[in-house]
């Protein structure tokens, strides 16, 4: 591989004067992408790692356990509710190495008020995921960023992994004043059964994912779809309970006592998270694992030794047979690329498919041509769909 | 049944009106025009999409998603190559959406994906007429399709036209498909976007509806671009 650009106005040099052009390879793969990746596809390799067309990053899960919420932690973020600086809980997390790029992904809580007459079964749950990628700059999110976000809210819900019926809090305990211990089972006394009951099922979860991209290498959506269901597996969700001494009647001191008094009274207290006793999530459907894939036809008119070739032809033009046997020699041969990852392929491939699988099912295919010389057919996306197949199984270990 | 209108906007180089069962939208084209420094393309035109929701300020992400399969799309199919250094601009904006008012997304949220998936067809349908009307070098025509499964049904979603029902299907996947229409034919497939749950074979059926619901609906078009040019070229006879 010559890291020289050889370009048609340098064979004339010494006529016309000008000089020869030499870019280091990184300048060359800015400059002229699709040129550097024709080159190496001729090679029968790819530029990233000299990796084969049909070979995948190596794809790492790192365990880092330590950083999830312990109950130090989040019983000191309860004490200080105002004091909200840390940010929010984190219940579950996910870090994967693809290849260079890291990918960090944290899951926390929320809680909403919800009708629950207006839930149906087949109703799916959302997740409000916020994807950023980290170079260094501030400001809006990129188009790139938001690409992600919805892509990966909208896959969450059609993927049906989560029922909304299995967030809604359905049972909440109560931390008794003298013994301080939680109580999940109904309390005996009936006073307090009201006000248990008048909050089951009034409140449901909802889940946030902060998903950071780092040294970013290629397109990041399918990484970061694999991150967030390692992590969505891993997802628990603490009790709930309500704290006796924090139960206070506020009674309007301004209103005469008259007989809407009653229903004046306000009754004030905090609902509070109990992390020694978390249940895990149900997931609705087993998670699946996105991969992509791109077309690009490799074009043997950019090979670099292709312009003495071309020269050799040009005398013996007469001949017709030559000509024709020339046309097939320089025919296009489309070529399958397993996980674009690196900036030259993404920028020079423009004709790319992303399928998430799991062992039943797919999940979500998303295929878009994006050059006309270069579209992705019915086989190359058969291709696709048995090697994400593959992926999947390859992956499963690590899940 | 698909209704259009083409050269609805006077001032513009092409646009186009279309109404579905279940949705409508306006779509308009300029071009080629001179563009931003940061967007001029050496050897190429630049493609710009923006899409307005029916329902408040936007482009938000879900418009930004829908404007970047567009933009992807349209790259593949307009002769770029014809106007280096210009941009070719295409607004869309969202008229009517069967999920109009705000919440009716709660019960079944599998609506929140179907919803910019009928905007997003029905600017597919829309912008190939506007770009036929503003006379934009095309390399080919495409239709595009938006079908759902359900448990035993395959349903062609643009056609129908009562809401509630559109609203209570149970689908069990839906599949957006933008086919490349040449000589009359559908060839390959421009756009795929598939979710939901599905295996091989609900892939191959819907495929092959697609392609024979695009063969229908390009009759259709071509048969109001005829009328289009014989109207345009009335001084020619």
């Amino acid at each position: 591989m010559s890291e020289v650009i050889d370009t048609a106005n340098n064979i004339n040099e010494d006529t016309n004067g000008i000089a020869l052009m030499q870019f280091p390879k990184e300048v060359l793969s800015r400059l002229q992408p699709d040129l550097v990746l024709q080159r190496h596809l001729q090679l029968g390799l790819r530029p990233s790692n000299l990796m084969k067309f049909n070979e995948f990053r190596n794809v790492e899960e790192q365990s880092n356990d330590a950083l999830i919420v312990n109950h130090s932690t989040a019983s000191q973020a309860q004490d200080n509710t105002n004091s909200n600086t840390s940010g929010d809980l984190i219940v579950a997390n996910n870090l994967l190495k693809v290849g260079n790029m890291f990918i960090k992904t944290d899951l926390s809580l929320g809680i909403t008020a919800v009708e629950t007459a207006n839930i149906e079964e087949e109703s799916f749950a959302p997740i409000w995921p916020e994807v950023t990628v980290d170079r260094g700059r501030m400001g809006a999110p990129t188009d790139e960023e938001m690409i992600a976000s919805r892509q990966l809210y909208e896959n969450i819900i059609s993927g049906k992994y989560i029922k909304q019926k299995n967030l809604i809090i359905s049972k909440i305990g109560k931390k008794h004043l003298e013994s301080e211990e939680i109580s999940y089972d109904m309390a005996d006394d009936e006073e307090n059964d009201e006000l248990l009951l008048e909050n089951k099922n009034k409140w449901c979860f909802v889940i946030y994912a902060k998903i950071n991209v780092y040294s970013r290498e290629g397109p990041i959506y399918d990484h970061v779809f694999n991150s967030l269901m390692l992590a969505l597996q891993k997802l628990t969700f603490p009790s709930v309970y309500i704290e006796e001494s924090s139960i206070d009647l506020q009674i309007s001191s301004k209103k005469s006592f008259n007989k809407k008094q009653k229903q004046e009274t306000k009754r004030t207290f905090n609902m509070k998270f109990d992390f020694d006793a978390c249940n895990k999530l149900n997931l609705n459907s087993d998670i699946s694992i996105s991969s992509n894939f791109g077309v690009i036809y490799k074009d043997p008119t950019m090979a670099i030794n292709v312009l003495d070739e071309q020269e050799s032809n040009e005398e013996k033009e007469e001949d017709a047979m030559d000509i024709e046997k020339d046309n097939t020699d320089f025919k296009k041969e489309p070529i399958l690329i397993n996980d674009i990852s690196t900036d030259i392929e993404e920028q020079a491939i423009l004709s790319k498919v992303s399928i998430a699988c799991n062992s039943k099912n797919y999940k979500s295919i998303k295929l878009m041509n994006g050059s006309n010389n270069e579209k992705i057919s019915v086989q190359q996306l058969k291709q696709a769909l048995k090697f994400s197949k593959m992926r999947y199984e390859d992956l499963k270990p690590t899940i | 049944m698909t209704n259009l209108k083409y050269s609805v906007l006077p001032n513009l180089d092409g646009s186009c009106e279309l109404s579905t069962s279940n949705s409508k939208v306006i779509t308009a084209v300029s071009g080629p025009l001179e563009p931003k420094q940061r967007h001029r393309l050496p050897l190429q035109s630049a493609i710009e999409v923006v899409i307005k929701p029916s329902f408040g300020m936007g482009p938000t992400p879900r418009e930004v998603l829908m404007q970047d399969k567009l933009a992807t799309v349209l790259q593949a199919v307009i002769v770029t190559e014809l106007y280096p250094r210009k941009l070719v601009q295409v607004n869309a904006q969202i008229l009517e959406s069967p999920f109009d008012e705000f919440g009716s997304m709660m019960g079944n949220s599998f609506n929140e994906i179907l919803s910019p998936m009928i905007d997003l067809n029905s600017c597919f349908n829309s912008s190939f007429i506007s770009l036929c009307d503003s006379a934009i070098a095309l390399k080919s025509s495409f239709v595009s399709t938006l079908l759902g499964v359900t448990e035993d049904k395959l349903i062609n979603i643009a056609e129908v036209s009562d809401l509630d029902l559109l609203r209570s299907f149970n689908f069990k996947s839906l599949h957006h498909i933008v086919l490349e229409v040449e000589e009359n034919k559908p060839t390959n497939v421009l756009l795929l976007d598939s979710q939901g749950d599905f295996n091989d074979d609900d892939l191959v059926n819907v495929l092959d509806n697609a392609q024979k619901i695009t063969q229908k609906e390009f009759q259709n078009i071509r048969n109001i671009l005829k009328d289009k040019v014989s109207q345009d070229f009335i001084w020619k006879a």
